[in-house]
Order: C-alpha cells, then structure tokens, then sequence
C-alpha cells in the first residue's frame, strides 16, 4: 500500500520533472510582536505545491529551487495565515514575521484540518459581531447574514431559516457536535449560547457533507476559541445591560495553557429578563432565564493531542400568555384584537406557559498528524436534552409539564484527513449515532412526540484540488444510513382513517378501545454530493459554483403527530408513508473587490422532491370547539432567489453598506406559493469613525410578503350565531426600523482592554409584526430597545 | 502498517503516528460496537398516558318545576381524535316553564370516570359558564352559584322559557377568563376549556 501511496506521490510531486535548480531558499518564522521563534508553522511554495515546517528555532529551508518569483504561505496555529512574494535570484535568507494575536483566532484546532469546501456559498460572523450580540440568541445574530433570517415563536424563541428553510432542515454544528436538541419544532430555539462561539459560519446549502448530508437548507456551523500552545492565562468579561425586559447578560471566561500543550477553560453565561415590551403595550409573559457552563481540558502538542469538554445549558423561556387558546373561536377574537387580550403589569417571573429546557453536552476527542500522512480524528459525543414545556391546566395538574420528553444522543466520528500531494485537502470519515426519545407518560396528556430510537451510520469523502493558480475544484460524496424504531399510542379511529391498518397492519401491536398501540420502524438510505468550484479570473474578480444534492428523512413530528399542537392551536397530523425530500441545488457566485468596492451577489435555484409541508384540511369538532386541522403532505417544490452585498469605503473612516435578499418558493405542480417565505428584505448602512469611536447607521426594510398560500378558514362563533373567517394567512404590513451604534475602547490600563457598545435598536419605536414569527397574530414586536455593553480582554 | 521498522531509520516520529493511528482506530472500532450494543436494552412498550384533564363528556340536567327531567349530553372518548362528539337531547323543552339546571363534566377516558366539575367548583375563581342561545328561542338563563368573590361560577343556573321555537342553547366553559365581566363571551376573554352547542326545541 506504502509503494501505491510513492508511485503517487512522485508521480504528482513536481520534482519529477527534470530541472537543473540548485538555489536555497531559508529564513526564520517570527512573532511579529516579540520576535520569538515560532515552531511547527506550515511553509508551502504555492507554485510548486511544496511545503515544510519550521523548526524550534522558527527555522526553514527548502532547496533546489530555480530562478524565479514565488509565493511562501505561512500557516501557524496561532496566527492569521500570510503570503509573502519573493524574487529568488541567489541563494536567500528571509525572515518572515506573523502577527500572533489570540482575538483573531477563528479556527478550531481539534475539529480537523480540513474545513467546508471552497465553492460552498459561506458566510463568517466574526468575534466581534458575537460580542456586540452577547445578549442575543443565536437566531437573532445569524439574521444578520444576508439571506438568513430568524424563524420565531415570540422574542426569544428564534431558529435560524436560511432562504426560507430552518428547524430539521439546517443543521447546527457546535463546538463539532451535531446538535440533537428536538429541532424539528418551529417554537423550539437551538441550545447554544452564542458566548461560547469565536466565529459562526453560515453555508447557504447542503455542500457541507463532513458534517451531515441532510442540511438541505444549510449549516450553521459555531467554532470555539483556539487555545495558544504557550504559558498563559487570559480570559474575557462582558456585561450588558438593556431597557427593554429590564435586564441583561454576563460572560466571563478564562483560559489557561502551557508550553508543554496543556490547557484548560471554563466559561460561563447568566442572562436575565422580564417582560418585553412593545411599543404601546408590555408582552405579558415574555421574560426568560438562562444560563450557560462551559469548561473543557484538554492537551495539544501539535502532532496529537486530546480533549475532554462539557457543556451544559439551561434556559427558561416565557410564552406570550395571550397566545394560549382553547380553539377557534378563542382564535377568531385574539387574531381580531388589536392588542393582546391579556396585558399585566411588567414582571420577572415567569408563569405558565413556559419552557424549560436544560441541554448537556460531553465531549472526548483525540488526534494525531504527521507531516507525511495527514491527520486522524476520533471523537465521542454524549448529548442530553431535557425538555418541559408548561401550559395552562386545571386542578391538580396545575404545576405538571405537559410535554416532557428526554432526548439521548451518543455519537462516535472517525475523520481522516491524508496529505497527498496535489489535492489541497482531502477528507474521509465514518459517524455512527444512537438516540433515544423517551416522553414521560406522568404529564396526564397524550405524547405529541413518541419514544423512538434511532440509529445512524454514516460515510463520507471530500477533496479540493487547485487545477491551476486560478481554479480550485471540489467534491464530496456522502451516505448516510438511518433507522428508526418507535413505540406510538395511536387514536384506533385515526389509524383506520388513514387506512394505516392495512398498509402498516404489520405495526400493530395491541388494541385497547379508543388507542392502539402500534410499533412502527422504517429504514433509510440516503446518498449526498456536492461539486464545485472556485474560479478567481483576476485580482478583483471570483466565480463559484456549487452542485449538490441532499436528502432529508423525515422527522418525528412530520411522521407521527397526530393531536393538539397547544402552542399552535391546531391539530396536527404527520403521515407515516412519508419518503425522504431530495434536494437539488445550484448556488453561484460572484464577488468584486477591490481597495474600495466588495460586492458579491449569489443567486440560487433549488429544487426539492417531496418537500414536506403542512396545511389546513378540514375542521375538527371536540368537546372544546372547533378546531382546525392541519396535515403534513409531500409535494416537489422549487425555491430560487439572490443574496446581494455591497460594501464601499469613501475613505478608510467613511462607509457604506448594503444588504438584499429576496427568495421566492413555490409548489411545482400549482404554482401555489410556499407558507412562511421571507420578504424581501434590504439594509443600509452608514459607518463612521470619529476618534476612536465607530458609528454606524442602520435602515432595514422588510418589504411584505405578497406571496402566501391561503389556509384562512370559517368557525362558527356561538356568542354572535354567526359563521365568521378566521385569518390565519395573510402577512402583516411591510416595515422599515432603524437602528444604531456606536463603540469604542477605553483606555485604564495595560493589562486589560475594555470596549464598550451603546446600540438603539427600533429608534424610532416603530410598531410592527413580522411574518416569520408565530406570534404575530396577537402582539406586536419589541419596541425601542437601548443596550449598553462592555466588553473587557486580559 | 508493518513496514515501520524501515520507515523508524527515515522518520523516528512515523512510528508514534502509526502506533498512535492503531490506537484510535480500534478505539473507535470498540466505541462503534459498544454504542450499537448498549442500544439493544429493552424493548418493552412504553405505559399509556392516562389523560387527566380531558372532558370528554357533558351533561346539563334540566329539571323543571314540575319534576319533568330532560337532560342535554354530549360525549367525546377520543378527545382530539378524529371522531366527532355524540350529542344528544333527551326532550323538548316546555313553554313558560321554569327549570333548574345542574351541569356535569366526566373524564370518561379514565375508569371510573374523573367528576372534572369537581375540579372547576374548587377553582370556582378561575371558571365562568356562559350560556348562548340562537335561532328562534328565547329563554332567560340566571346563575345558581358563585366563587368565593360572588362572581357567578354557572354549575348550576336557572333557565326559563317563554313562547315555542326552534334554536340552539352553547355551554362554555371559560377557564381564567376576567372576573368580574360583563357577562359575554368576548368581554371575559380566557381560554375555551368547553363549546358545545345543542339543538333546542321549546313547545
């Protein structure tokens, strides 16, 4: 195997070609700010796809070189990578010095060398966007991204959507764990504190396959800090402090590491607020609490190195109390109101109904590289994830939870990452998942979720190749295996209905009356791939393409629901015949930039066979009123649209900024638009700096949404003996908010470095509803909010 | 992989790497398998979830002044299944007569059944009964009994009628609604915990 591996080698290696070369080319790699040696940094010869490492000393050399000007890269863990042009006409010394600064650290040691590929539509939220939004969820500091907005259920429960599509459909990788946190659920927020991460990228498709084949709509992908490999202790503190909900946050973190390559962090998030407000009314029941604990030992001596980490969050999340209801006529008033038909006093506690939700993660990882064969990964992930969600309920089930459900996930991944000569990166790996719902039957209410297992195998293979200085090419292939096997208490009245009982007789495993119990277990094979590339055809101007395919299983919800869907006031009903949605997307790119102007624009098409989605269709009479039911049904959809982003300097203190995004779904078939698409959205900016303070101000402008499948349907209200229409589709009015924020550091001393932040978001208290968020029927968004935060580094 | 003692005069750190590489690829081998094995616990079926708070039935016995007993049901044992509920009406109702009304709720999904009227007399503060006529009826409905603020509870009530006609009478059970209010539906707000609407015929 070891011949094959250097019959390639020098088959690609371009010192097989016969060159009479004899010059030396060697130096020093140095810190820029100390001028100590820096050890183990890569130094390739871009030109001849050559590379080496520095020394202890920081020292190099490569020989056999000709005449000529060649570009050195320099890539050290602790530092932003460098090129550096030479002119070699005789044999050289050089010395190189990188700028080996940890705030600008943004990539992730342990989780493997060889990230997203190179055509992939992706997007980085740096350090400090994420401290500016300390305060934020995740949901609200991806929607800054062009083309991402937050999908929600109140102000504090918010999902990233990229281009329309979110929940089951993005996946969330944190810290390199796939989050298991019952996603599928619009009103269930991503358990991740956004403090924990050090940059957030967003890719706008399924090209990421390392990490899963079934993010049709994308990935947002959370890295952590890289840890210096030297004797030092640092840490961060930020505190904010905001007007509306009266409360704030705190993150403190501290790192330590050595020399020898141990290192050790612990971190920790508290953040507390009550009632939101809106502009003319208080959000009755909208605080939350929350907290987060980090901590994670580990030891990296460059060649391997291992981690063991945990992290554990806690949140508790009000919901809006006057978006409980019993029905459809409850509905028709609410939906009616002008305002919420219950507004209290401003509060911090926070009542039924709620969530609380606590998530735990724990990690071990280890590596090991060599300069010749590459790099190996091999990590194991323990997930659990509480969930309690609290209604409005009578006598002795007052303080019960009415769902509670337990999800387990235990996930081993091997990556492997080879060095051959000739691909820029080249990756494989296999990953294996259990998981384990349990619902706990004490909640006195029928399980909206069942018990489930499930099992996951997956493979997976990417490379990038440059084909030329110009052009780099990649591909990836995945496959991924999925079972499932679930326990499911059905209504005996709607398995029949459906005709469940002669297509899945084989399910059945007990009938008592009213339910019966059945068993049903389906298997999946999915295949994935992307192909694309990257084309740079001068200095200012980039081309990328991007191919790939994905599929999505469906998740329990869209298989098995069948009941009230309390927070939605509808009865839901999934579909056990359901088969895997097959995206096909085509994303391209193309970027300008040069010392003033950056503009890209990136249009896509993506086509999805048996797109699941839900949709009215009948009315069901209980006991309790009408209610409406909505059904999941498949159905091939095509999404398509742009992202637009300019940015231009007037001067290096003068800027300005725009955003656009627009996507458009419909179903294939009947043309007919898809629910809970976006508007069209566009942001100006204007950014200034005076002294040392930067300005910015902010106009975004969301423009409504004309395109909306119509699911309004007719109750019959009692009170007035009348048949009346219930509005359940139209979008709220188009609106415009404008923001602002100014920053700045202070200056007290050497060793600490403080900055500080003053942002007035909705300046002028503008009163509006966004479709994107489940509560838009009874209450208004936030109004003005004005946050102080500080931020201070040792 | 055996060829490390040539590669160890070469490149003394190649053996760690391959030694280090047989380490975690069995490690991961060993994991795979115990995660796969640690999977296949029990199977036994999970228990059925008692359902406490459903109604599923309501039945309002009207009892007259001269001891004419009609009573209005309505039954619903898969709660927000598929079924609808059965709804009956034992009489009609007579004219100018007055009768008295006392409400029941059961759980039936439970056996015996669950008295949930029980539940709402003990958080009498926290209900209210509305009773709406439609169509061509006119009947006078007064409540019989009140919460510990003497703001009406409606378990029972008194119903009179006038002339005949043919209409509808809907029972709702408003759970934290505004008290006191104003009588209607809309003025007291809270939440529908029960709407179910009967056909009255009054002769």
């Amino acid at each position: 195997m070891h011949k094959l591996f250097w019959v390639l080698v020098l088959s690609i290696s371009p010192f097989s070609q016969a060159q009479i070369c004899d010059l030396t080319l060697a130096g020093r790699i140095l810190d820029q700010h100390d001028d100590s040696a820096l050890s183990h940094a890569l130094i390739s010869i871009e030109e001849l796809n050559v590379s080496t490492f520095s020394d202890q000393d920081g020292r190099f050399s490569f020989d056999h070189l000709c005449l000529g000007t060649y570009t050195l890269s320099v890539i050290h863990a602790q530092c932003n990578t460098r090129s550096f042009s030479i002119k070699l006409k005789d044999n050289s010394f050089k010395t190189l010095k990188l700028e080996h600064h940890y705030e600008e650290l943004n990539e992730v040691l342990l989780s493997g060398s060889s990230e997203g590929l190179v055509s992939a539509a992706k997007e980085v939220i740096d350090a400090g966007t994420i401290e500016r939004s300390s305060n934020q969820s995740l949901g609200d500091v991806v929607s800054e991204v062009t083309g991402v907005s937050g999908f929600s259920f109140g102000n504090t429960v918010i999902k990233p959507s990229i281009h329309g599509l979110h929940s089951s459909r993005v996946t969330i990788m944190n810290n390199g764990v796939r989050m298991e946190d019952q996603e599928w659920g619009a009103e269930h927020a991503p358990n991740v504190d956004v403090n924990l991460a050090h940059s957030i990228e967003i890719i706008k498709n399924a090209s990421a396959l390392q990490y899963s084949g079934d993010a049709i709509g994308g990935f947002v992908i959370l890295k952590p800090q890289r840890i210096p490999i030297k004797d030092t202790l640092y840490g961060k503190a930020r505190l904010s402090a905001q007007d509306n909900g009266r409360g704030g946050s705190a993150h403190v973190g501290l790192i330590k590491s050595t020399a020898m390559g141990w290192y050790g962090s612990l971190e920790g998030t508290f953040k507390k607020y009550g009632d939101f407000n809106a502009p003319e009314y208080s959000l009755s029941n909208t605080g939350m609490n929350s907290y987060t604990l980090a901590g994670k030992l580990g030891f990296n001596e460059f060649k391997r190195g291992f981690e063991l980490s945990y992290n554990r969050l806690e949140n508790t999340v009000g919901i809006l109390r006057a978006s409980h209801l019993g029905g459809a006529q409850d509905q028709f008033v609410a939906i009616n109101s002008p305002e919420p038909l219950i507004i209290n006093d401003f509060t911090y506690n926070i009542d039924r109904p709620k969530q609380e939700v606590s998530h735990q993660i724990m990690s071990a990882k280890a590596f090991v590289k060599s300069d010749k064969f590459g790099r190996i990964d091999l990590r194991y992930d323990f997930q659990k994830n509480d969930r309690l969600e609290y209604d409005i309920r009578r006598g002795s089930d007052q303080n019960k939870a009415s769902l509670d459900l337990d999800l387990q996930t235990h996930a081993v991944s091997l990556d492997l990452a080879p060095k051959l000569v000739g691909f820029n990166s080249l990756k494989t790996g296999f990953s294996g998942r259990y998981l384990k719902n349990k619902s706990n039957p004490n909640t006195g209410v029928k399980r909206l979720i069942p018990d489930y297992k499930r099992y996951d195998l997956g493979f997976y293979a990417l490379a990038t190749k440059s084909l030329n200085n110009d052009l780099v090419v990649d591909a990836a292939v995945r496959l991924d295996y999925m079972r499932i096997e679930s326990f499911k208490y059905y209504y005996s009245a709607l398995w029949t209905q459906r005709g469940y009982d002669t297509t899945f007789a084989a399910f059945e495993v007990e009938d008592l009356g009213t339910q019966i119990l059945t068993a049903p277990k389906f298997n999946y094979l999915n295949p994935s791939a992307s192909l694309g590339t990257s084309w740079a055809l001068n200095e200012q101007n980039r081309l990328l393409m991007n191919l790939s395919l994905g599929a999505r299983n469906p998740n329990p919800s869209e298989l098995f629901s069948e009941g009230l869907h309390h927070s939605a006031s509808r009865i839901e009903i999934g579909d056990l015949r359901f088969k895997p949605e097959i995206a096909k997307n085509l994303s391209l790119g193309y970027r300008y930039q040069n010392t003033k102007l950056n503009f890209s624009v990136n249009p896509f098409v993506r086509l999805i066979d048996r797109f699941i989605l839900i949709e009215p269709t009948g009315i069901q009479q209980t006991i309790r009123g009408n209610f409406q039911v909505w059904s999941y049904r498949q159905t091939d959809v095509s999404l398509s649209g742009l992202d637009m982003d300019t940015q231009y300097a007037f001067t290096n203190k003068f800027g300005f900024q725009q955003q656009f995004s627009l996507v458009k779904g419909y179903e294939l078939e009947t043309k007919t638009p898809l629910i809970n698409m976006p508007g069209v959205n566009m942001i100006h900016a204007l950014n200034y700096t005076y002294k040392q303070i930067e300005m910015r101000i902010e106009s975004d402008y969301t423009w409504r949404q004309n395109e909306f499948p119509d699911t309004n349907f007719e109750a019959f209200i009692p009170e007035t003996q009348t048949i009346e229409l219930i509005d359940v589709s139209t979008p709220p009015e188009a609106y415009h908010l404008m923001n602002l924020t100014f920053g700045g550091p202070l200056n007290f001393s050497e060793n600490f470095n403080f900055s500080w932040t003053l942002d007035i978001q909705n300046v002028f208290n503008t009163a509006y509803r966004n479709y994107l968020n489940g509560m838009r029927f009874y209450a208004d968004e936030l109004g003005r909010n004005v946050l102080i935060s500080l931020t201070s580094t040792f | 992989m055996n060829n490390s003692k040539n590669q160890n005069t070469t490149n003394s750190k190649f053996l760690n790497f391959t030694t280090m590489k047989n380490y975690i690829l069995y490690s991961f081998i060993l994991l795979t398998g115990l995660l796969f094995n640690a999977c296949s616990d029990d199977d036994t079926p999970p228990a059925p979830v008692d359902e406490e708070e459903v109604i599923t039935t309501l039945m309002v016995t009207l009892t007259s002044n001269t001891g004419q007993t009609i009573t209005l049901n309505s039954q619903d044992l898969d709660g927000d299944g598929p079924n609808d509920p059965t709804i009956s009406v034992s009489a009609p109702l007579s004219v100018a007569t007055t009768y008295s009304g006392v409400i029941e709720l059961l759980n039936e999904t439970v056996s015996p059944a669950e008295p949930i009227h029980e539940e709402v007399a003990e958080e009498s503060a926290e209900h209210q009964f509305f009773y709406t006529q439609g169509g061509n009826i006119n009947v006078t409905t007064n409540y019989g009994d009140f919460d510990g603020n003497g703001n009406p509870l409606g378990l029972s009530f008194s119903l009179s009628t006038t002339s005949a006609g043919q209409g509808t009478m809907t029972f709702t059970l408003r759970h934290e609604p505004l008290k006191p209010n104003d009588g209607t539906l809309s003025g007291a707000g809270g939440e529908t915990d029960l709407s179910v609407t009967f056909p009255i015929t009054i002769e």
